[in-house]
């Protein structure tokens, strides 16, 4: 079910808005707030257990979240580790948790 | 389902039911960008003994939230990550360390961690690694 809304939105939202092709902006829209739901309610839980506010910001967010990406030759070094201390081939163990990975629906 | 970005290690859950806003920025990271954070079930049960009973519930709504997903020990043919993670456990000291690496390596994930030491032996010093 869907119900109808009439807002207000700043210029600069206005004016993505206004790229969004004719037909999809609800979609853009609902896409948007449920993401925000998404990050209210982890907040809810984040105070629950006794953390401080944290700002909602997507921009810093990003950075962090780019700075966790593990770079392919330290991803292939921890292979070669990987396969020195539990005595495996390191293709075989690259294919194990790869397979982990699509079990676990990753 | 999107691949986890982070991986929760032991300390890092007991960080976390302490408040820690490390761990708690990582969770509101996810939240807000729709990504991913693996628990492997290792370290969820470790940290339930590390825990004192009236903080078990603290780790409810860390468990309830959407952005988290636990990372199983798989015992499926052709699957099965029981012998690595047990013999990975004489490099790293502890099976939650091991299981910690071991999703972490299957992700391609940085770890947060209240003993780097433990995992980098198998993820090497470069591994992007968030202290507790």
């Amino acid at each position: 079910m869907t119900t109808r809304q009439t807002i207000s939105v700043p210029d600069d939202v206005a004016t993505a808005l206004a790229d969004v092709p004719s037909g999809q902006v609800s979609a853009y829209v609902t896409e948007a707030v449920r993401r925000r739901i998404q990050s209210d309610a982890a907040r809810v839980a984040l105070r629950a257990a006794g953390h401080r506010e944290l700002p909602f910001d997507p921009v810093a967010s990003a950075g962090r979240l780019a700075d966790a990406a593990v770079p392919a030759d330290v991803y292939r070094a921890a292979l070669d580790r990987l396969a020195a201390a539990v005595g495996g081939d390191r293709e075989d163990l690259a294919a194990r948790l790869g397979r982990s990975a699509e079990a676990a629906g990753w | 389902m999107t691949r986890p970005a982070w991986v929760l290690d032991t300390g890092a859950l007991i960080a976390y039911a302490a408040g820690d806003e490390r761990v708690g920025m990582v969770l509101a990271d996810a939240a807000d960008l729709d990504a991913r954070v693996a628990i492997p079930v290792i370290c969820l049960v470790e940290a339930y003994r590390e825990l004192d009973h009236d903080e078990h519930e603290l780790l409810g709504p860390l468990r309830a939230n959407s952005a988290v997903v636990l990372s199983p020990v798989e015992v499926i043919a052709g699957g099965d990550s029981a012998p690595i993670i047990g013999a990975m456990a004489r490099t790293t000291g502890r099976l939650g360390a091991a299981h910690t690496v071991y999703t972490a390596m299957a992700a391609g994930a940085a770890v947060v961690s209240s003993r780097p030491d433990q995992l980098t032996g198998i993820l090497g010093g470069q591994w992007p690694i968030t202290e507790v």
